[in-house]
């Protein structure tokens, strides 16, 4: 064998060697590795997650309990009569004429059950501007859905108006779980 | 091919080999591969040995034992010829010896052989008058240029011993001593049968068994040191990814651990932090529809010609205007005005028709949304 044929026997060894070696042990070995990364990353995301968690466990907790002191009421039929008592209170403060104010429907949800309310009424614009402020700081959860203006005349002076608003409760269940989780996990 | 080296007449064999093979790594950087070497010892005095070191092509030692092989026969020893004959003269002294490959001068000091040259003259020097000429010239210059060969020049009792291969007829021999007679003063060594003398004593310096062979062999062991580097960095390799692989699921059983051990807890966390994130709706102040109405009521122009019959705002802020104008001018004027304001976006006309033909009255509807920002206070 001359000197040429010995170079091109080694180098089609080593491009053979190189693609084996490439094939059989660097790609599968760097595809564990990636895979093997991914897991440690991932590990380290949830732990880090779960960390930041109990870090703030007390954080999370007095936010809890702030929320259950703003009237989360644990009875449906509860929040319906305190809807509706509160919205008829604050359109007679405002000089608002409240024609309707029923519960349209209620969803249950996995944690809150959530029930819908339709109030409609005329008054002037200053009286439908003193109720959505009473609505926007209510004392307990409330929450505008939409809101419908209607103007009878040119001057508005009579304004008609379509209040959709919503309010949560909590099962008795869901929130003793929630308490427990509070006071048993968190200290 | 030769150099003397003066070496500790002390040091041992693997040491003087050492000494030797550095020395020949120095003086023949890059081209000892080309060459084999062997040496051999002359007397001690004062403590210190002269080593004659010699050598010869390794190409030409691998074509004669490829020769030898094709012939089956096995090469036992190489050995330059005049050394074997030089040993039967006692003691060492100048000596030029003739055979018919030619003729080589060795010279002596105290006691051993400190230099052998190769003459440039070719194997005609014994027909060839002119040869001989040639020869008797290149000895003077040889003898010129090494301090024994000046003293062999001035000691005319000492003279130079004319050994030759007992293949040379004594006409030839003759005619080569006549032709180097008037310049040099010669001894007769005689004739000596080579093959015989390295048969009966063997060779003081032999290519084949070198007492330097790992120096001969570097290349050898420069292949096995390349495959032990090698070796070593795959090993190293190996290490490198193990290791990588025992540190990354060493931290990931780690992580795991970490995470086990307060699993439950953030469990039961997350659980009230999403309980938190759904009911925020419900208890934050935003959206605020007072800053939202504000923010409508600013951007409208107040004017005669255009009133407002509805609006209608949902929780994301979003909301419709139903408005009717004097004119398509007052429309437009409307509509860049509530474009025009910061605190709405996405401020597109959507519908509009003539309510009152006669009167040139139009209808149209406004979509729009409130960026949720309080209102600029209206100067």
């Amino acid at each position: 064998m001359n000197k040429r044929e010995r170079m091109l026997t080694v180098v089609i060894a080593l491009l053979v060697g190189y693609f084996v070696v490439d094939r059989l042990l660097v790609v599968p070995l760097t595809a564990r590795f990636a895979a093997l990364d991914e897991q440690v990353v991932a590990a380290r995301q949830r732990y880090e997650a779960a960390r930041v968690l109990v870090d703030n466990a007390q954080v999370l907790r007095d936010r809890w309990q702030a929320y259950q002191q703003v009237g989360l009421a644990a009875e449906e039929s509860v929040v319906r009569i305190r809807v509706q008592q509160n919205l008829t209170d604050w359109s007679r403060q405002a000089g608002f004429d409240l024609t309707t104010c029923t519960a349209s429907r209620t969803i249950k949800g996995e944690r809150f059950s959530e029930v819908h309310f339709i109030a409609r009424g005329t008054g002037s614009l200053r009286s439908v501007v003193q109720l959505l402020a009473s609505v926007h700081t209510s004392p307990f959860p409330l929450r505008i859905l939409f809101c419908d203006l209607v103007s009878r005349d040119e001057k508005l002076d009579v304004l008609t108006l379509g209040l959709t608003v919503s309010t949560i409760c909590m099962p008795e269940a869901n929130g003793s779980a929630a308490s427990v989780a509070m006071t048993g996990g968190g200290s | 091919m030769l150099r003397t080296r003066a070496v500790p007449a002390a040091a041992d064999a693997e040491a003087l080999g050492n000494m030797l093979r550095l020395g020949i790594e120095r003086d023949f950087p890059g081209r000892s591969r080309d060459w084999t070497f062997d040496y051999q010892l002359g007397a001690a005095r004062d403590g210190v040995s002269d080593c004659l070191l010699v050598a010869t092509r390794s190409a030409l030692l691998a074509k004669i034992a490829q020769v030898l092989t094709a012939a089956k026969v096995r090469l036992r020893a190489a050995t330059p010829t005049a050394l074997v004959a030089a040993a039967a003269v006692e003691p060492a002294r100048p000596c030029l010896f003739i055979s018919h490959a030619g003729a080589e001068l060795l010279l002596a000091a105290h006691g051993g052989w400190t230099t052998l040259m190769r003459l440039p003259v070719d194997d005609s020097v014994l027909e060839s008058r002119q040869q001989q000429t040639a020869l008797s010239g290149a000895v003077m210059r040889a003898l010129a240029s090494q301090d024994a060969g000046m003293d062999a020049v001035s000691n005319q009792d000492a003279g130079i011993t004319l050994l030759a291969d007992r293949s040379i007829g004594d006409t030839h021999l003759r005619a080569v001593r006549q032709a180097l007679e008037p310049t040099l003063a010669l001894r007769d060594g005689g004739t000596v049968d080579s093959a015989a003398a390295l048969a009966h004593g063997g060779p003081s310096v032999d290519f084949v068994c070198s007492k330097l062979a790992a120096a001969a062999r570097t290349g050898m062991s420069r292949r096995a040191r390349l495959a032990g580097y090698a070796a070593a960095a795959v090993v190293l390799l190996l290490l490198l990814v193990g290791w990588r692989w025992w540190s990354a699921s060493a931290e990931l059983d780690r992580l795991r651990d970490a995470y086990a051990a307060i699993a439950a807890q953030a469990d039961a966390l997350d659980a009230v932090r999403r309980t938190i994130s759904d009911a925020d709706p419900w208890y934050r102040q935003r959206p605020g529809y007072l800053d939202g109405l504000a923010a409508v009521s600013q951007a409208f122009p107040v004017e005669q010609r255009i009133w407002v019959t509805s609006l209608r705002l949902g929780d994301d802020l979003r909301g419709t205007i139903k408005c009717r104008a004097a004119s398509k001018e007052t429309m437009l004027a409307c509509l860049k005005a509530m474009q025009a304001s910061p605190a709405l976006t996405d401020v597109q006309l959507r519908d509009w028709s003539e309510a009152d033909r006669a009167a040139g009255i139009v209808g149209f509807e406004i979509t729009f949304t409130c960026t949720g920002a309080p209102p600029e206070p209206s100067g």
